[in-house]
């Protein structure tokens, strides 16, 4: 006689197979979510280190005002200016230009004198950005310290924030002139 | 003799199952660990920024010394301390009492305010002639391992 499956043979063999697979795809999944996680987490640290490396270049190397006739700050020879509520900091740049960073539409965007418009400089979602400076002023005899401070969030159903802060001391020295 | 039809036995299906259990579980730690390694670059950045500000504060109460006409290294002292934050003029800073961890007050971490964070920052500086030598270390915990980033940087005295 041709023997065939008996029912028991056929049931256990349809929960093995379903079990093995559901494992597998279980894996699988998992790695996708981790995947997707990871990629978010990526794109926040990328931006968050690119946008604090290119405002600390600026920023150290920022000049002095008024020294070359020009005028960019309402302090008289003064070296950078907060604004806003410390979430806009304007100074003069390397290249004498004026120059600013601030805090729009939960974006760090930049403005420079010569842009027709506002540059964003991050796409995620920053929730907020905040500048402290001191010894900005060439009376106080303090070296200028700028503080930036931000928190972006990653483009997730639960995301995940993240708090970057770093202080920048000016390279210029701040004699008085 | 009947030739009899083989069936798997006990041993062999056993055998089948914790190899297949061992591909799993290798899987899925893999998966856990590269979860756990995206959390730690996170960290991982963060620590670096602040080590930076270490540095950075260190090199701002140098020039600011130039700029009072005092000595290079006063107002920052050879040893090893956690107290020192954004608006730290000293090292080691004796307005605050401790600074480990840092803390976090809604905008900035400092050494007095807010909700304690997982990092902490200890700096160390040591001196020669002419020259000083700073290493900013931060710490954080994860998962009860402390991880920690360190950066050095070497200051001299070349104003005139």
């Amino acid at each position: 006689m041709k023997k065939s499956f008996t029912l028991t043979e056929l049931l256990v063999a349809i929960g093995l197979t379903s079990l093995v697979s559901g494992a597998i795809l279980g894996i699988f999944l998992s790695g996708i979510w981790a995947q997707r996680r990871i990629l978010a987490t990526q794109e926040v640290l990328d931006q968050a280190s690119y946008v604090l490396e290119y405002m600390g270049r600026q920023l150290r190397l920022a000049r002095k005002d008024d020294l070359d006739g020009k005028s960019c700050l309402h302090g008289y020879k003064t070296n950078c200016e907060v604004s806003e509520g410390g979430r806009k900091i304007s100074f003069k740049n390397f290249d004498g230009k004026c120059h600013s960073f601030y805090f729009q539409d939960n974006k760090i965007v930049e403005k420079k004198e010569d842009f027709f418009n506002p540059l964003p400089l991050t796409s995620v979602k920053i929730n907020y950005l905040k500048f402290k400076v001191s010894g900005e002023t060439q009376q106080d005899t303090f070296q200028p310290r700028i503080t930036i401070s931000f928190e972006a969030e990653t483009k997730e159903k639960n995301p995940t924030k993240l708090k970057f802060q770093t202080t920048i001391s000016q390279r210029n020295l701040d004699v008085v002139y | 003799m009947h030739r009899m039809k083989k069936s798997f036995t006990l041993v062999e299906i056993l055998g089948a199952v914790s190899i297949f259990m061992v591909g799993i579980l290798t899987l899925s730690g893999l998966i856990a660990y590269q979860i756990y390694g995206a959390k730690t670059s996170t960290n991982r950045v963060i620590a670096a920024y602040l080590a930076q500000e270490g540095i950075e504060i260190i090199r701002n109460i140098r020039d600011t010394n130039w700029l009072k006409n005092q000595n290079w290294d006063i107002n920052i002292g050879a040893t090893t301390d956690y107290r020192l934050d954004y608006k730290s003029r000293k090292f080691p800073d004796t307005n605050y009492s401790s600074c480990n961890p840092l803390r976090f007050d809604g905008q900035f971490y400092n050494c007095s305010q807010g909700s304690k964070t997982i990092f902490s920052r200890k700096v160390s500086v040591s001196k020669g002639t002419d020259k000083m030598e700073i290493t900013s270390t931060v710490y954080w915990k994860e998962r009860g391992i402390t991880h920690s980033f360190s950066v050095k940087e070497i200051l001299f005295n070349w104003k005139p």
